[in-house]
């Protein structure tokens, strides 16, 4: 019994030893998973492929002695990395905001200009409906402008024909030329 | 986002008819014959009877139009000058139709399309001493029109003493 939960342990270790390590070396670990990792490197009967891990936790510690840095440092160091990251965030937003409420202004202002534009139309057009509906006209001027429309539209008619016959002279032209040419061959 | 919103709003609002501001620019000329016929106008030409033939078909074409403007330059000093001024105007929305060049009068036909359909045909003419630019609203069918004079058997200028300033 005692020898087989000393196998468990074991296997325990083992399995926390390769997950702490894989998020260690991923650089996912918690300051408190490196230091269950630190303890657990210090283990007598390490496995051969953590013990390039424990030489570094090793070198680090010497490091840390030399410099005088105890454990608070990382600690120091880390809340100050939150302390940016948190400005850093709140800086983003500020910036959103304004480049909304610009947008949101622009687009307001846009709308209105066009709507105040569209009344202005609107005005206008009711102006005009306004003024024909209140226009009578006699029957010689209703006739006059009947005139005046159908000379408009037979000088159209007349120039898109007559623009035809041009279209005809070359059409006529061009195959009076392809018979010469077909002739001298 | 926001800049295509700008640039469509910009368009809708500022662009302008470059034919209406032409003509507005020439109605300042007092040598210059205006013809202006209303959407009211051609509604009121509905209750016209057409006896002919010839008659019956020209108040079918008036009653698909919306709108007529003439505007007419008679013994002037160059035309020609003009005509190439004015056929510059048009933005690219108008296409050129059919263009005639020759030593009387050139000419140049431009249409506008509205969903398929051709709603504004614009023709301006410049010859010598004369100048007409022509904008017609509505639904315009181009065989209805040009059949008009064939029908009629009239060769076109002579109209031109038809049109009064109005």
């Amino acid at each position: 019994m005692r020898r087989g939960q000393k196998k468990m342990n074991m296997e325990y270790k083992d399995d926390e030893l390769r997950r702490l390590a894989e998020r260690f070396w991923s650089g996912e670990s918690t300051l408190e998973e490196e230091k269950t990792l630190k303890e657990l490197v210090s283990y007598s009967e390490l496995p051969e492929e953590y013990q390039d891990l424990a030489a570094y936790f090793e070198s680090m510690n010497e490091m840390s002695d030399e410099l005088g840095l105890d454990s608070s440092f990382d600690e120091n160091v880390l809340e100050k990395i939150d302390a940016q990251e948190q400005s850093k965030i709140k800086r983003l937003p500020r910036n959103r905001m304004f480049w909304a409420a610009a947008a949101v202004l622009l687009l307001a202002f846009s709308l209105l200009f066009y709507q105040n534009q569209g009344e202005e139309q609107e005005v206008m057009a009711n102006e005009t409906s306004q003024q024909e509906n209140q226009e009578t006209y006699t029957e010689e001027e209703l006739q006059a402008a009947f005139d005046q429309t159908q000379a408009a539209l037979l000088l159209i008619s007349s120039k898109m024909n007559s623009a035809g016959s041009h279209a005809d002279q070359l059409n006529k032209f061009h195959s009076a030329t392809t018979r010469i040419k077909s002739k001298q061959q | 986002m926001l800049i295509t919103l700008a640039m469509f709003l910009s368009i809708s609002v500022f662009s302008q008819d470059v034919v209406q501001r032409f003509f507005q620019e020439m109605n300042a000329d007092e040598k210059v014959t205006k013809v202006s016929i209303s959407s009211k106008m051609f509604e009121l030409f509905m209750h016209i009877d057409g006896e002919t033939n010839d008659e019956k078909e020209l108040l079918e074409t008036v009653s698909k139009l919306k709108g007529m403007k003439i505007l007419i330059k008679e013994e002037m000093a160059d035309g020609k000058r003009l005509y190439a001024e004015a056929i510059t105007r048009p933005s690219a929305e108008y296409e050129v139709l059919l263009t005639v060049e020759d030593n009387d009068e050139d000419m140049t036909f431009f249409i506008r399309e509205e969903n398929g359909r051709i709603a504004e045909l614009v023709m301006i003419a410049g010859g010598e001493s004369n100048f007409i630019l022509l904008s017609l609203l509505g639904e315009i069918d181009l065989n209805q029109i040009s059949k008009l004079s064939r029908s009629m058997n009239i060769e076109g200028m002579e109209n031109l003493e038809k049109i009064e300033d109005r």
